[in-house]
């Protein structure tokens, strides 16, 4: 690698921390899922056995992150940060062993993700994956087989739906000649010891399979997969796919012949991973929703493939065809406007228009230009495009900040209890304290679901859970509140309840029984502040009361 | 221009002038974004018409004019209603559904209202009692001879 190749990679791989950084900063990411990332590795520090011995709780990553779990959420999510910055040099050395001519061109695609980026200060684990498969790609590259396989090993158990470029890695190995067995014994070292450490955890061999690391199907009843129809739009994949990478247009021209075999592998898996997770939630298989997130790992391949793409933009004799470019963006741009008719946005089409333009100044004989406008397009697509990645907190809890400026108009609510079954609540409060707010204590509805997952994936024969639950008191987004210790009659009056719109509160506050009991304070279009009153409110239900007037053409005031 | 004479700059040329008729397409007719839905045409199951006692759209409720009825959607039916320039929701789920208290409940269904527009509006005094009592009676009369699947 040159020096100004090392120096492109250090300064992409800064404005990465730089980018998520000023994210974990303001909050703009912050996500249930991230914080389920800190708990876990927090349960390590509480019950170490119990945790890593609980395959739901992504044991790899937890004991990474253990040791600054304890330091609190704000500083697990910077450590977070610099972890999922280790992404960019990794893909940038797979690239340069691959023999791309530029590096950085690759490194800058993993830098600039909005996805990557917006996962990276989310703390989310999907951020984490693709650290582990660039690390997979970069010792596969080197044909370091035994360490790749032992890396990819480890992977599943931090994203399950990995499995399959496991099953890539092992089939690339076998197709080799001789073949690369060394793969195969990595592949095996994780389970195979975690397994046998588990077994006597657990005093049960076949512990993985009776204790899993996740559901097969969801909760029955689960009002909340109800509601899910399970099948995903083309408007929303393009926006994924232009979150993962505004360059995906790239792909379009790419040819298989250019690339190498490692690239190739990458490639088939990415194509038949995201084929995948499209398709899963129709059958609601392993609790998979259409959240885009779970489509970031294939950003590594996707990284190498378009660099590869970008070093064929020119006229020389390694370029592409005129005819391979026309059809391949060509094929980008008819589904990028299908997807603008279809009432998604327009940002396929001039994410296409820039790749476009890139692509005929490079044929033209102008590749620097080209990159120039590849590199305006991921610089551009950073702040853009991220809205397609869904991990927003004002996307999936629009009304967080309202909710919590409600709570501030209250300073007689100070040192009341506030129950809630917003998960963000007491974590976004802790950054609020001290600014006028009242000190509140944050109890945690925990949903009937996630008590029967935790139910149904721990061992109570050998006291994990028991132990789990023991763990989880001292903080499970707050303080958790169980569904069968949740009654108007126990909870204090005048504690506080925010209630977000969700299908699974009624499994745990039936409205029978709560409604009498909960005034509404702040009605909103998603969440509710009631507060719990003295005595229940008697409501009449029959019969209708006679004689109502209301004169019709009393008009609005 | 002779540099676009070859293939591999006009090609990639023409698809760029594809985006921007896409561009200007999207721009002077511009679709429905998802991410914000339209709101869908409103679609009422046969049975939650016979829960309504046949509320249809253009009959008055209490002096209100009912604009849509719709359901079940999500576990609602929800009739919007208006009059001069305000409008406003009555929606109607299974009880049980909500733990929010709602103005008015019958056998097994509770009564909501909401989607006040413009949103500063007062409702007359009286309005959502009569109409969400009036949409009661109605529901009272059907609710025990009629199941209404999604609801």
């Amino acid at each position: 690698m040159t020096s100004g190749t090392r120096r492109a990679v250090v300064v992409l791989t800064l404005a990465y921390v730089a980018l998520a950084g000023l994210a974990v900063h303001d909050a703009r990411f912050l996500h249930d899922e991230g914080l389920l990332t800190h708990l876990f590795a927090s349960l390590v520090g509480r019950e170490p056995a119990a945790a890593v011995f609980l395959q739901k709780a992504r044991p790899p990553l937890s004991l990474l992150y253990a040791p600054i779990a304890g330091a609190g959420l704000q500083a697990f999510l910077w450590a977070h940060v610099l972890v999922c910055a280790l992404a960019v040099p990794l893909v940038a050395v797979t690239a340069q062993r691959l023999g791309h001519a530029r590096p950085e061109l690759a490194a800058a695609v993993v830098a600039l993700s909005p996805m990557h980026v917006a996962a990276g200060a989310g703390g989310l684990m999907n951020a984490d994956a693709v650290v582990g498969v660039a690390a997979v790609a970069c010792l596969w590259s080197s044909r370091r087989w035994l360490g790749a396989g032992v890396v990819m090993g480890a992977l599943v158990w931090v994203r399950s739906e990995l499995a399959l470029l496991a099953l890539v890695l092992a089939g690339a190995a076998l197709l080799e000649r001789p073949r690369e067995w060394r793969a195969l014994a990595g592949l095996g070292a994780f389970p195979l010891l975690y397994g046998l450490a588990g077994a006597v955890y657990h005093g049960d061999l076949l512990w993985m399979l009776h204790w899993p690391p996740a559901l097969a199907a969801p909760m029955a009843d689960n009002p909340f997969w109800q509601a899910q129809h399970g099948q995903a739009s083309l408007p929303v994949v393009m926006a994924a796919l232009l979150a993962i990478t505004p360059v995906v247009a790239l792909l379009g021209p790419w040819r298989a012949s250019s690339a190498g075999a490692v690239e190739r592998a990458g490639l088939l898996f990415a194509i038949v991973f995201v084929a995948a997770l499209v398709l899963l939630p129709r059958w609601r298989l392993f609790n998979f929703d259409l959240s885009p997130r779970y489509l970031l790992p294939v950003l590594p391949w996707l990284a190498l493939a378009v660099s590869r793409v970008a070093m064929e933009l020119g006229r020389d004799e390694q370029a592409l065809g005129g005819l391979r470019r026309g059809l391949g963006l060509g094929a980008f741009v008819v589904l990028a406007f299908a997807v603008d008719r279809l009432g998604g946005r327009a940002s396929g089409l001039v994410a296409g228009a820039f790749v476009a333009a890139a692509m005929a100044l490079g044929g033209a004989g102008w590749p620097r230009l080209a990159h120039a406008i590849l590199g305006a397009l991921l610089g551009l697509g950073a702040l853009a495009y991220g809205d397609g990645s869904r991990i927003a907190r004002r996307q999936h809890s629009p009304e967080l900040e309202d909710t919590v400026a409600h709570l501030r108009e209250h300073p007689e609510w100070n040192g009341r209890r506030v129950y809630t079954n917003e998960p963000l609540l007491a974590a976004f409060l802790e950054r609020t304290a001290g600014e006028g707010m009242p000190s509140l204590q944050v109890h945690y509805l925990v949903q009937a679901d996630q008590l029967h997952e935790l139910t149904s994936l721990a061992n109570p024969e050998n006291g994990q859970r028991q132990a789990l639950v023991d763990a989880l008191r001292q903080g499970f987004y707050g303080t958790p509140v169980l569904p069968d210790e949740l009654a108007p009659e126990t909870v204090p009056a005048d504690s506080i309840f925010v209630l977000r719109d969700d299908p699974r509160l009624v499994l745990v506050m039936p409205a029978e029984r709560w409604s009498p009991w909960l005034q509404v304070v702040h009605p909103g279009a998603t969440t509710t502040i009631a507060v719990r009153v003295a005595t229940p409110s008697k409501r009449v239900a029959a019969p209708a009361p006679e004689g109502l007037e209301v004169a019709p053409t009393e008009a609005p005031r | 221009m002779s540099r676009f004479r070859d293939a591999r700059a006009w090609a990639p040329a023409l698809v760029f002038v594809a985006c921007l008729l896409g561009l200007g397409l999207s721009y002077l007719d511009p679709a429905a974004h998802e991410q914000q839905p339209a709101p869908v045409e409103p679609r009422l199951s046969e049975e939650a018409r016979v829960l309504l006692d046949g509320l249809a759209v253009g009959e008055s409720l209490m002096g209100w004019t009912v604009n849509a009825v719709d359901g079940p959607r999500e576990g609602l039916l929800r009739i919007d209603v208006g009059r001069d320039d305000a409008r406003f929701a009555l929606m109607v789920a299974r009880k049980g559904t909500r733990a929010e208290a709602a103005p008015v409940e019958t056998e097994r269904y509770v009564i909501f209202y909401g989607y006040v527009h413009p949103p500063d509006t007062t409702l007359p005094d009286g309005t959502i009692r009569a109409t969400t009592h009036a949409l009661a009676r109605r529901i009272r009369a059907h609710e025990t001879s009629v199941d209404v699947p999604g609801l």
